[in-house]
């Protein structure tokens, strides 16, 4: 197992450097920002804590991308490049190829969300009081990013299972939450049904999807005859 | 020394035509042993049992034996007994010379001066080497 | 550890059928290998030899019938039999971006029974440099690393697809002698399809012929090459020959001559020839395997 996670992690390294990169990159890039607005109005014009909520609520929406090209490269890229086929006939189980992919993309997705969740919500507050606009915007923005997030994974996932290459398979993932959207919306504007809170609705169902999407994608991967 | 898999005669048969005639012609000795089944099965890229099955072959005309733990050895008449297969070989060879003559409707008296011919072409050509 | 249940064949299929669509890959193919047998699988392009070796390895699902390897069902995919089989596909995509050390070390960990020093042994037989990645090797050294991925973990059963096609004489060379060497342990089975007919005489004990999805032969080698023979006749004027003798596999009449390419030939059939037919001259040749085998399809096309 432990080297089939090591070969899971190798094939990721790109998308997971990515995910890096904008987590360094977008931290730097906001405190460079601020400073240089310190600088130049010769005052504070974003404190420390909204500056870092604001860190880590954006970066989160650059992991979007993150997350769903780790759903969507995690059986696809290797069906792609048909590497698939030699590792069908090694001894590991479905299950136990299936199992480290998971290990490794879920791992690798949930590590890097932790760290900007941390961000915004445990080290802003460290650093002095977040002022009531940014409380708000964290509060309304993040769990919409979360459970998108949820939903770009499990269907990019679950289409990796059977699409032909990782391109297809990423793409599927993305279009899912629009999906979701026009469908909700469409609902609310042609039945204009009563006390029908959208954001609810979209934030239930992209986590429902998305976790029905990643089991449903499991199965069938165990399932299949072709690698 | 390689077999040839295309040809018509069996594989077995050409390893025992191979050591025959090595053995007929000295290289190995009566005393001497042949290579083993596994050495001659990778030296020639042929399956083990094609080997055993003329070692086999070899072993009931007499011209080898298996002692026992170590290989297989040039019998003390071996020599003798190959030189007496080689013998045989050419004889059929000649038949077969014979035959095809018939087959291409050759008469008889042109099928013994073709064979003079070739006897006298061939001994000058090693004369002169 | 792996429990080894008894089993009477190594490879055994009842019935194997593939469709697709209409037609059939592999239609009703039955073999029986007994281990410690190397089967050589013979036959033109498209006669259903990588789709019978795929379904053998589970990789693709079969339409009909039953296949067993080590006496296991292939559909379940057990990984406790994969551990005792070695497989070599005909075209490889080994990851590229592994190094020949990182191939090795990812192989090693994944089979139990692994042998390092055979593997060490292996590759500096197969001069594979361990630090070249596996995108920047050549199509032969691609294939030797296949092959010791197969044989390193001292399989029971080895199974290769074509192994040798599009390889240069020396490399071929070399690879056979990879395979010899594992076919030279005892009970190992070997089963290969290829269209380099001189392997197939080389290292096989048994032939199986497949055209156009059906099992024309199956038998021993050396049964199939001493009971096959060439008869060549030529008939007087005025005669056309219509009823070939028992086990004809193939026949030809052109300008009095009469070729016919005999299975199960005895010299009864030469008489039943010269018993039916005005004969002026018969000749009985034998035949290598690449004459066998084409003469076997050349009438199984002229049947159409």
């Amino acid at each position: 197992m432990r080297t089939l996670i090591w070969k899971d992690f190798r094939i990721n390294v790109i998308v997971l450097g990515y995910g890096f990169v904008c987590l360094i990159g977008l931290t730097i890039a906001f405190a460079a920002v601020k400073i240089y607005f310190d600088v130049r109005f010769n005052e504070t014009v974003w404190p420390w804590p909204d500056t870092l909520v604001m860190n880590g609520s954006f970066g989160l929406a650059f992991q979007l991308l993150t997350v769903v090209m780790l759903g969507g490269c995690a059986v696809a890229a290797e069906r792609a490049d048909r590497s698939a086929e030699f590792l069908a006939y090694l001894p590991p189980s479905r299950w136990t190829i299936i199992a480290s992919k998971a290990i490794v993309t879920i791992g690798a997705g949930l590590f890097i969300w932790s760290v900007d969740l941390a961000i915004a919500y445990g080290i802003a507050p460290l650093t002095g009081t977040v002022s009531e606009d940014l409380i708000i915007f964290r509060g309304s923005m993040i769990p919409v990013l979360t459970t998108t997030a949820i939903l770009l994974f499990g269907a990019a996932w679950c289409a990796s299972t059977f699409a032909p290459s990782h391109a297809i398979a990423t793409g599927v993932g993305i279009a899912a939450p629009i999906a979701l959207l026009c469908v909700l919306m469409g609902i609310d504007y042609i039945f204009e049904p009563r006390a029908f809170d959208l954001g609810s609705w979209y934030r239930l169902l992209s986590v429902v999807l998305g976790i029905a999407a990643f089991v449903a994608g499991t199965i069938y991967y165990v399932r299949r005859v072709e690698p | 020394m390689g077999i040839d898999p295309n040809s018509p005669v069996p594989i077995y048969q050409q390893i025992g035509d191979y050591i025959r005639s090595a053995v007929a012609a000295g290289v190995y000795r009566p005393g001497e042993m042949i290579p083993s089944l596994r050495a001659m099965a990778l030296d020639l890229t042929v399956n083990p049992n094609t080997v055993q099955r003329a070692y086999e072959e070899l072993e009931r005309e007499g011209l080898i034996e298996a002692r026992k733990g170590l290989g297989m050895f040039v019998t003390r008449n071996g020599t003798t007994s190959a030189q007496t297969k080689s013998e045989q070989a050419v004889y059929s060879a000649f038949g077969q010379g014979i035959r095809a003559g018939h087959a291409a409707n050759m008469p008889a008296m042109h099928i013994r001066a073709t064979f003079g011919k070739a006897w006298k072409d061939v001994n000058t050509e090693r004369s002169g080497k | 550890m792996t429990v080894n249940t008894p089993f009477d064949f190594a490879i055994e299929t009842a019935g194997l059928t593939k469709r697709f669509g209409d037609k059939a890959a592999v239609d009703d193919l039955t073999l029986q290998i007994p281990p410690g047998c190397v089967f050589g699988f013979i036959g033109p392009n498209g006669a259903g030899k990588s789709t019978t070796i795929k379904m053998l390895m589970g990789v693709l699902r079969r339409t009909s019938g039953q296949a067993r390897l080590l006496g296991f069902d292939v559909a379940n995919r057990a990984e406790k039999v994969k551990q005792r089989i070695g497989y070599v596909p005909e075209l490889h995509f080994i990851y590229r971006w592994m190094r020949v050390s990182d191939v090795v070390g990812f192989c090693g960990s994944l089979y139990e029974t692994w042998n390092d020093k055979l593997c060490k042994e292996l590759l500096a037989l197969f001069e594979l440099d361990e630090r070249k990645k596996v995108k920047h090797l050549s199509k032969g050294m691609v294939a030797k690393l296949a092959l010791l991925i197969a044989v390193a973990h001292e399989p029971e059963l080895l199974i290769l697809d074509e192994p040798t096609s599009g390889l240069d004489p020396l490399i071929r060379e070399e690879f056979l002698d990879g395979v010899l060497r594992t076919i030279c342990e005892r009970q190992k089975t070997v089963m290969f399809s290829s269209h380099t007919l001189s392997d197939v005489q080389r290292l096989a004990d048994r032939v199986g012929i497949i055209h156009e999805g059906r099992l024309l032969v199956d038998c021993a080698a050396d049964e199939l090459l001493t009971g096959t023979k060439r008869i060549r006749i030529v008939l007087r004027d005025g005669c056309s020959p219509s009823e070939p003798p028992d086990g004809t596999i193939w026949q030809r009449f052109q300008h009095r001559e009469w070729q016919l390419t005999v299975r199960g030939y005895s010299p009864a059939s030469v008489e039943f020839l010269q018993n039916k037919y005005p004969v002026e001259s018969v000749e009985v040749t034998d035949l290598g395997l690449e004459d066998v085998f084409k003469d076997y399809i050349k009438g199984q096309r002229a049947l159409v």
